[in-house]
């Protein structure tokens, strides 16, 4: 039993993303780049080991006895006392998290941790697994950990693939074949040092796209991913539109925005594209938003092809 | 010649030591013991004050040493009414269960609102067929909210009351997971929440205060004393709950000897800030023993690790399933070091031979010292040359022998007939020499001694099978393991688990001889009354 003075709230959504993956990995490495880069997000993380996640002494405002608040509004606490515990904490704080970050533990299953993301406040946003590209391939065929770091990548939305800087680029493409055999449709990013841009990780900040607003070719911190935006004044039939998704290439690591259904003009339909997982769901009426379909697609830099992938779209209009 | 406070006689001394293992008479003063032997060499300490205890045909033993439990739960569960199937308990129907409820509330003197929980709830022991619901609940308990926990810990039933304080909707979709049950024909929550569905609410319930945890210590301890311990253990304790014991300890609330295991999860932690007296000895009946690793998880929950696949699909259905540890094998190895390296003693809890293998190999690779009294904690599916390894190693065992009764049958079914009869090798440790306790895991199963004795020498499963008959042992073996063997685990053997003079009169009394009873008959013998550094802390009424 937990001591639950005040109840957890009912609304409000914090989003809620796993970060998981064997030793190694750069877990804390990239959780230690999202709370330095956190650009006004107010993101809390819980890791493991408290003590190894080092943050730097200059960015700390408060420090708890197993809680560190930042002076960029960001918050890291330890998980000794469990994650329903860590989770009420961050949840019932006067200015909750916007976005939460667990880090799983190296064994751990991501997709369980996850299903703590589907109790309110909370809502699941993602699960990212890190991989050591030098190690992994020897890893998932450990007589003790094998089969937990298979399970892991297959449960992933989005694999990383971290250190690719110490690997060739004939084992990258070896990786990556054998990524894709293992881990069938696996989205997968590549970097070095565990950097991976917050919009990516942990999507676009702020609501639905702008519309009108373009961003293609964006750059983030000198990691290369580019964003594409899609607007379509045309209806789209769903059905078409859903096998249009299921063809996007692995490139695509993000997708979120509005859609306009042909078959059922008087409803918004919010589209979330995260790694491999995807949902279409019906939202609220248009009342005086004009309807159109807005996307806002996030993926590998130069592997994103806009005019594809509209193409697609095109294809999926009412009656093509 | 000094004179003794008590002395016992007339009965069945058991005294755990000795070519003979027994004595006609004993003698305690100052809370040790003074003389044990024959009748007229314990008289002779006989003086005008000493108190004379006839046992009248009844048995004395060395008070037990509990092998590995939760001491937790008895705080837990003080309040909370047992609705538990027999043995465990006497509920059969859902009268009998309403029934057990409804005593529990008066007895606690409930008022309107306050949560009225229960616990060991299994619906497939009812006799009605299907689970407990709310319908059946609401009735009788319309003022309180009502939590009845599922025997597994792992879900509860409530009633719409428990709901409704609970703030959970009863027609939330089920998340991912979870388990709800529902109404038939309907999406309405029926009563019982398993898994994630129940997580929330686990969440919302309100916690005792430390105050009422504190209280609650007197009634933990009588449960633990009532069945004969006088020395028990909580491991790991949860980072939460490890400064309560402290508390207890400070407030003079501890009179049965506690020993508590760090979290794994803090240790390192501790070690650096010195935050436990790892070393020191008894302060107010608590110390700290050790650290303690959850290698792996249940081999019914089919979370252990093995190094062959189950009979039976994984839990989610997956095929040549053999689990998955806990713990990461770097992590393991830098535990087990770390521990070595300070002279901490380590105990590991591991189900499967996988997760064992993973501990010998942390030994061996922290250098194999000798002496360092490392437990395995259950050791359920250990392998013979595993068992070889132990005795290399030094390795102590505490194994968990109820397993043979609660869920025999269900691990021939997923492990086959050779490795489950293999379980907690008891026959196979003692050739080998290798010393072991033998444990409850309350509140896993229940705390009784008796029981537990009686699985380690019957090794009967609830269909009746025998599961292993080689590795059944002799009801004198098995007392060692709650006894002298026991306390060797503790490192205090210099102190307890045998009658012999000057170790602690830690006793208690039974009111039939294990070792002169048919068999079947060990598990119904009852504690008559246990005593504590020779003052009765437990009167059977």
């Amino acid at each position: 039993m937990r001591a639950g003075a005040a109840s957890l709230p009912k609304s409000g959504n914090i989003l809620f993303t796993v970060v998981g993956g064997y030793l190694g990995s750069g877990k804390t490495t990239l959780l230690n780049y999202v709370l330095r880069h956190a650009g006004g997000r107010r993101i809390g993380v819980i890791v493991n080991d408290f003590g190894g996640i080092n943050i730097d002494a200059s960015l700390i405002e408060r420090r708890e006895e197993d809680m560190v608040n930042l002076a960029n509004g960001c918050v890291c606490c330890s998980i000794s006392a469990g994650f329903a515990e860590a989770l009420a904490r961050l949840a019932q704080r006067t200015n909750p998290p916007e976005h939460v970050i667990i880090e799983a533990s190296g064994v751990a299953d991501p997709v369980r941790v996850g299903y703590f993301g589907s109790m309110p406040p909370y809502r699941l946003d993602g699960v990212v697994v890190l991989a050591d590209a030098e190690t992994i391939r020897e890893r998932a065929l450990d007589k003790y950990v094998g089969s937990a770091v298979l399970r892991q990548l297959r449960g992933a939305d989005l694999v990383v693939l971290n250190k690719v800087d110490l690997v060739s680029e004939a084992e990258r493409t070896a990786l990556g074949t054998w990524l894709s055999g293992e881990v069938p449709g696996a989205r997968i990013f590549p970097t070095s040092h565990g950097r991976v841009p917050l919009a990516v990780l942990l999507g676009v900040h702020g609501a639905a796209c702008v519309p009108g607003e373009s961003h293609d070719g964006g750059h983030d911190h000198g990691e290369e991913y580019a964003s594409r935006s899609v607007t379509m004044d045309t209806p789209l039939g769903e059905a078409a539109f859903r096998a249009s998704v299921a063809e996007w290439p692995g490139s695509v690591l993000r997708a979120k925005g509005i859609v306009y259904l042909a078959d059922d003009k008087l409803h918004r339909y919010v589209f979330q594209l995260v790694g491999r997982r995807w949902s279409l769901t019906q939202d609220r009426l248009w009342r005086s938003d004009p309807p159109r379909t807005e996307l806002v697609l996030i993926g590998l830099a130069c592997q994103i092809d806009g005019e594809t992938l509209l193409a697609g779209l095109e294809a999926a209009k009412a009656g093509a | 010649m000094p004179e003794a406070d008590i002395i016992f006689t007339h009965g069945d001394i058991v005294t755990m030591s000795g070519p003979e293992g027994t004595a006609e008479a004993l003698a305690v003063k100052d809370g040790r013991i003074l003389a044990v032997g024959s009748s007229a060499e314990v008289l002779r300490t006989q003086g005008s004050a000493t108190r004379m205890i006839d046992l009248g045909g009844k048995t004395l033993l060395p008070g037990f040493l509990d092998g590995h439990s939760h001491f937790i739960n008895a705080i837990r569960m003080a309040r909370w009414a047992n609705v538990s199937a027999p043995p465990v308990g006497s509920v059969r129907t859902i009268p009998d269960l309403i029934a057990m409820l409804a005593e529990t509330k008066a007895r606690q003197g409930l008022k309107r609102g306050e949560w009225l929980v229960g616990y060991g709830y299994d619906g497939t022991t009812l006799a009605e067929g299907r689970e407990l619901t709310r319908d059946d609940l609401d009735p009788h308990f319309p003022e309180n909210p009502v939590l009845v926990m599922h025997v597994s810990l792992h879900g509860a039933v409530l009633n719409t009351a428990g709901f409704a304080a609970a703030e959970f909707d009863l027609f939330a979709p089920t998340p991912p997971g979870g388990m709800t049950a529902r109404k038939p024909g309907s999406n309405e929550a029926a009563g019982l929440v398993m898994e994630h569905s129940f997580l929330p609410i686990f969440m919302h319930m309100p916690a005792p205060s430390e105050g009422q945890q504190l209280d609650a210590f007197a009634a933990a301890q009588a449960l633990y004393a009532g069945s004969g311990y006088t020395t028990v253990q909580d491991a790991p304790m949860e980072p939460a709950t490890r400064p309560l014991y402290h508390k207890a300890a400070e407030q003079g609330r501890l009179f049965l000897d506690f020993v508590g295991y760090v979290n794994w999860l803090e240790f390192p932690d501790l070690v650096r800030t010195r935050g436990e007296p790892f070393k020191e000895g008894y302060r107010q009946h608590m110390r700290i023993g050790g650290v303690k690793v959850v290698a792996d998880g249940s081999p019914q929950g089919k979370t252990a690790f093995w190094t062959k696949p189950l009979l039976t699909p994984g839990p989610n259905g997956e095929k040549d399933w053999r689990g998955e540890p806990n713990i990461a094998p770097e992590e393991l190895n830098r535990l087990v070091k770390l521990a070595y390296d300070n002279d901490i003693q380590v105990m590991v809890h591991c189900n499967g031979d996988a997760t064992i293998d993973m501990v010998l190999d942390a030994h061996k690779a922290a250098g194999a010292p000798a002496g360092r009294r490392t437990v395995i904690i259950h050791s359920q599916f250990v392998r013979p040359d595993q068992l070889d390894l132990y005795v290399r190693y030094g390795f102590l065992v505490s194994f968990f022998t109820n397993h043979a009764f609660f869920w025999g049958d269900v691990h021939v079914e997923n492990l086959g007939r050779e490795r489950a009869w293999f379980l907690s090798p008891t026959r196979s440790a003692i050739a080998r020499g290798i010393r072991f306790s033998n444990h409850s895991d309350f509140a896993v199963t229940p705390l009784n001694p008796m029981f537990i004795l009686w699985t380690s020498v019957a090794r009967t499963s609830r269909s009746g099978q025998i599961i292993g008959p080689d590795e059944r042992i002799t009801p004198a073996q098995g007392l060692k393991a709650l006894t002298i063997d026991a306390a060797y685990q503790y490192g205090e053997e210099a102190e307890k688990g045998s009658l012999e003079t000057g170790k602690l009169a830690d006793l208690v009394v039974l009111d039939r001889n294990p070792t002169k009873v048919p068999i079947d008959a060990i598990k119904d013998i009852k504690v008559e009354e246990t005593f504590k550094e020779g003052r009765s802390v437990y009167r059977r009424a």
